[in-house]
């Protein structure tokens, strides 16, 4: 019995030890994982920090109804917060001075209404564009969480204001030097027609009395009077150009059309020079002043027609390519072709290079004032074989 | 039009040497003219009212207005006669430097029934008056 009794003992405290042991094992297992899921967590936790924390000018903050903030992290705390003291578990009062809880609590509290906002403010010595947005509760519509994240634009707005500023002086600049150029060839045509007339008056009326030399001196007065003649039309042409009005005057242009016109308006030329003049079919359509891009045409083909002195019949192409952005296009002559060292120069105003070409030394300035208005570059290459490619681009923007 | 007397032109210009251009130009010319000069707008306004200086002026037939000049410039003149319903039937010719948009859509809308602009050499600007001879005093009636 005492055997019997013995050993049912025996057997319940084994049948109890193993459950015990069972049941510790469980126990052992539950807490290595709350230790592993602790540690996820963390990591978990670590991870988004370091995100949140490396993000370039960025602050990101969540916080509770109670306005609470539950994660805080990112430039904003690093810089303005004293070291070591957390933002988490503290509320907006608690940790930003009294001028800005001030500005910021209102939107901290329509987070909770649901209500995203977006505003610009400007702390101490530094700009944020601070957005504040409402986390829904999982499939419900109760605002969990609020979120706000400070994105410092200090070196924005002062990059944007700096270039607002530049290109409003460079504008004003701009006008200034065309109205100078407007009232300085208006005032000085009176005088110079004065000069020229007495001098043909001279000639005429004394005749007689002048000796040969005489005669020369007021040839030359002519001949003076003439070229500044022409530099006063010129410079009255350049600054006519206004990029504003031409600006207002962009539209779709076909290229075809234009180039057809501008070389109508070249006919007499292209007649008495026996030039040929060909373009290829596939031309863009661009946004463009039509009156300008005609003049940007007519002048490049007329100097290509115009400073061919090789003796040759002139012969210009013109064709288009589009880039990535832009369209390119190419006007090639057979004449002469320019010297590399003069490539540059012969945009400049009057820049004259062949005297026994009459010209106005205004020409290409003009083409570089269109191309600049309509955003494109201008240049000129002289292949090794001869001739000149005057190659100018225009933005595609939506063109074809 | 063939009337026993000179045509009587008024030419409004401040500079002297245009003035001796003009004086120049028309005495070259074979229709028989007779050229006041006054020197500014003000005066200009005194010849066509007959005041001050100008009190014992005669109408003219034909005015030739420049627009800059000191003290009254020419769009003032065209701005008064073009209000003046007794000045308002004189023939009056812009003749100036000025080619600007502005100032030949201002005259029109005004009183002017011709604009100009003044020519670079003297044997253009005689053929200018030439050809305003053949058109306003041989060709053109105007009130007289």
């Amino acid at each position: 019995m005492i055997w019997f009794t013995l050993t049912c003992l025996v057997s319940v405290s084994a049948g109890l030890a193993y459950w015990l042991w069972r049941a510790d094992q469980r126990v052992q297992r539950l807490l290595e994982q709350a230790q592993l899921d602790m540690l996820e967590r963390r990591r978990a936790e670590n991870r988004y920090h370091f995100l949140i924390r490396n993000l370039p000018n960025t602050t990101v903050c969540m916080f509770d109804r109670n306005l609470r903030h539950i994660i805080a992290d990112g430039e904003l705390v690093t810089t303005t917060i004293p070291p070591g003291r957390e933002m988490e578990g503290l509320t907006p009062e608690q940790v930003f001075p009294k001028d800005v809880v001030d500005i910021l609590l209102p939107f901290y509290k329509a987070v909770f209404q649901g209500k995203p906002s977006r505003t610009e403010q400007h702390f101490r010595t530094r700009t944020y564009r601070i957005t504040f947005l409402p986390m829904f509760e999982a499939g419900a519509d109760t605002v969990e969480l609020g979120t706000a994240v400070f994105l410092d634009v200090t070196e924005e707005r002062a990059t944007v204001t700096a270039l607002r500023d530049q290109t409003h002086d460079l504008e004003r600049s701009n006008r200034d030097l065309e109205q100078f150029a407007h009232v300085a060839s208006h005032e000085l045509k009176s005088p110079l027609r004065r000069i020229g007339s007495f001098a043909d008056l001279l000639q005429s009326e004394f005749d007689a009395v002048l000796t040969p030399e005489g005669r020369q001196y007021i040839q030359h007065i002519g001949e003076g009077v003439q070229s500044l003649r022409q530099v006063i039309e010129s410079l009255l042409t350049y600054s006519r150009v206004q990029p504003e009005q031409a600006r207002a005057r962009m539209v779709r242009v076909e290229m075809q059309t234009v180039i057809r016109e501008a070389v109508r308006d070249l006919a007499l030329l292209i007649h008495e020079r026996r030039a040929r003049v060909s373009i290829t079919p596939s031309l863009p359509t661009l946004t463009a002043d039509p009156i300008l891009l005609r003049q940007l045409l007519g002048n490049l083909i007329a100097n290509a027609i115009k400073f061919n002195t090789t003796g040759k019949r002139p012969l210009v192409r013109i064709e288009a390519t589009r880039q990535l952005l832009y369209w390119e296009v190419r006007v090639t002559d057979n004449g002469p072709g320019i010297p590399a060292n003069l490539q540059d120069k012969v945009f400049g105003m009057f820049q004259r290079f062949d005297s026994r070409v009459e010209g106005s030394g205004i020409g290409l300035a003009l083409c570089k004032k269109i191309v600049g208005i309509h955003r494109g570059k201008i240049w000129c290459e002289s292949p090794s074989e001869g001739g000149t490619v005057f190659v100018f681009t225009v933005p595609a923007g939506q063109s074809r | 039009m063939p009337t026993g007397r000179p045509v009587r032109i008024l030419l409004v210009e401040d500079h002297p040497a245009d003035v001796a251009l003009a004086r120049k130009a028309f005495a070259r010319i074979a229709t028989p003219v007779q050229l006041h000069v006054v020197l500014d707008g003000l005066e200009a306004m005194q010849f066509l009212h007959r005041t001050g200086r100008h009190a014992n002026a005669e109408r003219p037939d034909l005015v030739f207005l420049d627009l800059n000049m000191p003290r009254m410039d020419g769009r003032e003149v065209l701005r008064e006669v073009d209000a003046d319903l007794t000045l308002r039937s004189i023939p009056v010719i812009v003749l100036t430097t000025s080619a600007a948009d502005v100032d030949v859509n201002m005259a029109y809308s005004l009183c002017a029934n011709s604009y100009l602009t003044k020519p670079v050499t003297f044997d253009e600007f005689l053929k200018l008056v030439q050809l305003i001879e053949l058109y306003w005093l041989q060709t053109a009636l105007i009130p007289r």
